[in-house]
């Protein structure tokens, strides 16, 4: 286990983390989680000091207003969030943003947007959740397009999306109709990961990569 | 709009009639008629992709430096496009019209000075509703506020609203 005690102060509130093996599990390198570690020891301070991120210090991070309410950023949240605990821990932040990560497989980032999409889980995005997708963003952007037109847009994306006819779109139709449109995926990759040890340096003397032999 | 009118439209009569060679061209909607020569149209992924809730980058940024900058407008692709050429030239830019290779070699207006190039694509969210989306190439992680301000004051009158 990691030896919290003998670190810097702002490693006091945050539980332990194995930067080894988060970085086995993900697109990144022991370092780059480490500087992840520091950004995520921003992130999980900035409203209460937890040692995770809940769900107002995620909209402040995002949006610099932690009141903000948006669709989009729950969805994101809740996926995030994979043990459904209602905050973000450090490793559940890791793993979500190695998908994000410009050299993660298309394949976890195809599947990580139709999860994104699959707004009540069913394991299949239904055209009623298309829809909301719809009025959510334009709401958000206080765009207004008639309701006419707003059907007729669901309906042709939908039909070119739904090959098998069957009212709903599945992963696989999913993976059809991004390969047809790969600037669907834009949002899945992060450029910014690829600088993080840049951007959030965490000092050799935090490395806990050195320690060989935790103090106790 | 009403339902008839739209029925009428070109590209809403071609999506009702599925052209074979198109089923397996893997190519979205590709226009000819010259008039909407920029347009490429949205479906409703590109639409949802704009908001703001799906861009985790605000994590990582420290100060607001953008690499894009999204508008909607009411006016037409080919008013926008001279307006952006005209107000970049004024402000030291080249002005470019250049092909964008990874999107059916759609037109795209490009302002050019030094290293740095800025891109505008013209996207068709819904009829008389469109899109420009505009992105610094070249120009380090993008320009401030101060900078993105200094170049579209210039055509301000054409934006409904801004989109990030």
């Amino acid at each position: 286990m990691g030896c919290i005690g003998s670190t810097p102060k702002n490693f006091r509130r945050t539980p332990s983390f194995d930067p080894v093996a988060l970085a086995a599990e993900t697109p990144f390198t022991v370092n780059e989680v480490e500087a992840l570690h520091e950004l995520f020891g921003k992130l999980s301070s900035s409203m209460n000091d937890d040692g995770l991120i809940g769900k107002d210090e995620f909209h402040l991070a995002l949006f610099r207003d932690q009141n903000k309410r948006n669709l989009f950023a729950d969805r994101i949240f809740d996926l995030f969030d994979t043990n459904r605990s209602g905050h973000i821990d450090f490793s559940e932040f890791v793993r979500s943003l190695g998908v994000f990560h410009p050299k993660a497989p298309q394949a976890d980032k195809i599947l990580y947007a139709f999860r994104l999409y699959d707004l009540r889980r069913t394991g299949f995005i239904e055209r009623e959740e298309l829809k909301e997708m719809v009025m959510a963003l334009l709401n958000e952007s206080d765009l207004y397009i008639s309701d006419d037109m707003i059907e007729a847009i669901v309906d042709k994306t939908f039909t070119e999306a739904d090959s098998k006819g069957d009212g709903r779109i599945d992963h696989e139709e999913w993976k059809e109709y991004v390969d047809k449109n790969p600037s669907l995926l834009k949002n899945m990759t992060l450029p910014h990961l690829l600088d993080i040890t840049l951007s959030f340096p965490s000092f050799v003397m935090n490395s806990q990569v050195e320690e060989t032999h935790p103090t106790e | 709009m009403s339902i008839e009118t739209l029925m009428g439209l070109s590209w809403f009569q071609k999506s009702l009639r599925p052209d074979p060679l198109e089923l397996f061209s893997g190519e979205s909607e590709t226009f000819t008629e010259d008039h909407i020569k920029y347009k490429t149209q949205m479906n409703v992924f590109d639409i949802i992709s704009m908001s703001s809730g799906l861009n985790l980058s605000g994590i990582f940024e420290e100060k607001i430096v953008r690499k894009e900058r999204r508008f909607t407008s009411t006016e037409t692709a080919e008013e926008i496009e001279k307006r952006v050429a005209e107000v970049g030239e004024r402000l030291g830019y080249r002005s470019k019209k250049m092909k964008d290779k990874e999107n059916w070699n759609r037109d795209v207006v490009g302002l050019v000075k030094g290293r740095v190039m800025v891109l505008a694509k013209v996207l068709e969210v819904a009829v008389e509703l469109l899109l420009v989306e505009m992105t610094v190439v070249g120009g380090g992680d993008g320009f401030s506020d101060v900078e993105w301000e200094e170049l579209t004051v210039g055509f301000q009158d054409l934006v409904v609203s801004w989109h990030c």
